[in-house]
């Protein structure tokens, strides 16, 4: 029985190790298009063995530095400011909410519910984002509608109830703490993991955000990396699709342009961050997921 | 009556007051989901309404059932968002819930740790990518000169113009949502299988039990009442889709709608282009908001009866 076992164990590794590399090659293949000569891929097209390397992509894409510097900083704003504004304001209403003693605490369980079933669509939100608060072109349309998260503050709740026991909120009161005290000094250090978990997957959600941005974001000095990139491939194939109107010497510059290259340099600098944090935060996971039961 | 009432008043009063600090920690998120969820569910009627900028979503003009209707009768476009969305959901549902079961217990049989370890981290490194990103690299091996013509052609076969036949988009987007998903998909399952008894290998084990055997009578009906929440609760997404997946990767291609437009990349659409059919539109949410909560209160009564841990509420 244990021949079998172990005779199993070199199909099984060889099958996950082929998964991993199905997984991570694509990344690759951008890495290598990126330091591939221009000459390289109009002949041969995407690949991974490039007949000629070269820097040229990447020292097309330090002309544009000014532009990409600007977007980085707006991608960075909307990243920390998004995060930190979502876990304060949603672990406040998790920790008001996991009071039982509190009389409120059944209303706003209907409260959250109610959005959680009922929501009124991408088309009013647009309508009343624009019309109503008039928050088109302005930055702060990235980070406040996502501060407040009904599913994470469930989240939360449950991770407070189940590790913070009431027994410590009453002694720390006794002791005189305030609630504000209590919420900063206690009930957030010990949230710790949870607010590592959620805290992550919002930032990876606010810095590969690209929908907002393109709805109500016009204002090229606002746009963020992810609408930068949008903006530069949709230039693209608009002048690859009228080469008629253009003239001489910008069809010139059109063609010998590193242009894929150049695409899938901005592409690295706009993944690396997020690859590079990720291995830091991946412990959290698991915790992360499993307390996501949510229950009301 | 009246004296147990004013009693109640009088208790409910002093508790908020004790607990004045907590109106306090609520009010920021209570007033953004006023503002951002609340009021925008009023904005709904506008499914109702012939849409005037200058009037306003609450002054435009009541239109009844006449924006649904037009969106049904002007061509199948309507029948063929729909067919997309819920069908892309089912085989999202059916291919994914496979993937990710089988990743998982591929992992949790794996005996090399530090290389499970290892792998599980790489394969979920793709969910971390944007969907500008990954519409880069699909174009990047689907387009003229990309990866697989070149690997077609120099196999002596034609060139396949991916961008314009709409056929093979289903399986390009299916391998494109399981090569994104599934590494961390397969998380829950697999903290699943790390809860379960072991004993009952032993037992296994003892009777001389095989490993698919195992797997078929031991891990697959342990991990079901798992499989069948995580199906339960997406429903109520069921008229929703991915807008990364299928607005960006698929470029917002026109000759591929017919395999590739749902619900939400049609609202995308026309809220992006900023046309006058804000009423039309509006009439796609409203159905959308219908279904989802529709879905949710039967699915969330259902998940009550077998697992009163996991219900919403």
């Amino acid at each position: 029985m244990m021949n079998k076992i172990k005779s199993n164990q070199p199909i099984l590794t060889i099958v996950l190790g082929i998964l991993t590399l199905v997984a991570v090659l694509p990344l690759v293949l951008i890495v290598i298009v990126s330091f591939s000569s221009t000459e390289s891929i109009s002949l041969n097209g995407f690949t991974f063995f490039p007949s000629s390397w070269s820097l040229e992509g990447w020292q097309y894409v330090s002309k544009y530095s000014g532009q990409i510097v600007q977007s980085y900083i707006i991608t960075i704003y909307e990243t920390v400011v998004g995060t930190i504004l979502m876990l304060l304001i949603t672990s406040m209403f998790a920790y008001a909410l996991s009071r039982s003693n509190w009389m409120l605490t059944p209303f706003l369980s209907i409260f959250l519910l109610i959005t959680m079933l009922f929501s009124g669509g991408m088309v009013s939100q647009y309508i009343i984002r624009t019309n109503v608060y008039h928050l088109k072109d302005n930055l702060l349309v990235l980070v406040i509608p996502g501060a407040m998260s009904v599913y994470n503050c469930l989240i939360m709740r449950t991770f407070i109830k189940s590790n913070v026991p009431e027994s410590l909120i009453d002694a720390a009161k006794m002791d005189g703490a305030g609630e504000m005290y209590l919420y900063f000094k206690v009930i957030l250090p010990l949230m710790k993991p949870c607010l590592a978990a959620l805290g992550f997957m919002a930032a990876v959600g606010h810095w590969n955000e690209w929908q907002t941005s393109m709805l109500y974001i016009s204002d090229p000095d606002k746009a963020s990396l992810q609408l930068l990139l949008m903006r530069i491939e949709n230039s693209m194939q608009y002048l690859q699709n009228n080469m008629e109107n253009l003239s001489i010497a910008e069809i010139k510059a059109l063609q010998t342009a590193p242009s894929d290259s150049m695409r899938m340099a901005i592409l690295c600098i706009t993944m690396g961050p997020i690859l590079i944090a990720y291995p830091f935060f991946q412990k959290y996971f698991v915790k992360g997921i499993t307390v996501g039961s949510v229950k009301g | 009556m009246n004296y147990t009432r004013s009693m109640r008043i009088k208790a409910f009063g002093e508790n908020m007051w004790k607990n004045k600090a907590l109106l306090l920690l609520i009010l920021p998120g209570f007033v953004l989901i006023v503002l951002f969820s609340y009021i925008p569910m009023g904005g709904l009627v506008l499914a109702f309404k012939e849409f005037n900028y200058t009037k306003g979503i609450w002054k435009s003009d009541w239109v009844g059932f006449d924006n649904i209707k037009f969106l049904f009768m002007s061509g199948d476009t309507a029948w063929r968002m729909i067919r997309n969305t819920i069908g892309y959901y089912v085989l999202f549902r059916v291919v994914g819930t496979i993937a990710n079961v089988s990743l998982a217990i591929a992992l949790n049989e794996c005996r090399h740790k530090y290389f499970a370890k290892f792998s599980q981290t790489i394969m979920i490194m793709p969910t971390f990518i944007s969907f500008i990103a990954i519409s880069f690299i699909v174009s990047g091996l689907l387009a003229d000169n990309g990866y697989v013509n070149n690997i077609l052609q120099s196999l002596g076969f034609e060139k396949i113009q991916f961008y314009i036949e709409p056929k093979y988009w289903p399986a390009i987007l299916t391998l494109v949502h399981v090569w994104k998903e599934t590494g961390y998909g397969s998380v829950i399952y697999l903290s699943a299988l790390a809860g379960m008894d072991q004993e009952m290998f032993e037992a296994a084990d003892i009777d001389g039990a095989n490993r698919w055997q195992k797997i078929r009578y031991l891990t697959l009906p342990m991990l079901s009442s798992t499989i069948a929440i995580m199906t339960l609760l997406s429903l109520g997404n069921m008229m929703h889709s991915s807008t990364g997946l299928f607005y960006q990767v698929t470029r917002n291609i026109g000759a591929l709608y017919p395999a590739t437009q749902t619900l939400d990349t049609y609202v995308l659409n026309a809220l992006s282009e900023g046309g006058s059919t804000f009423g039309i539109t509006a009439g796609v949410t409203f159905i959308q908001s219908v279904v989802g909560c529709f879905m949710t209160v039967v699915v969330n009564l259902i998940v009550r009866k077998i697992s009163p841990e996991h219900s919403l509420f």
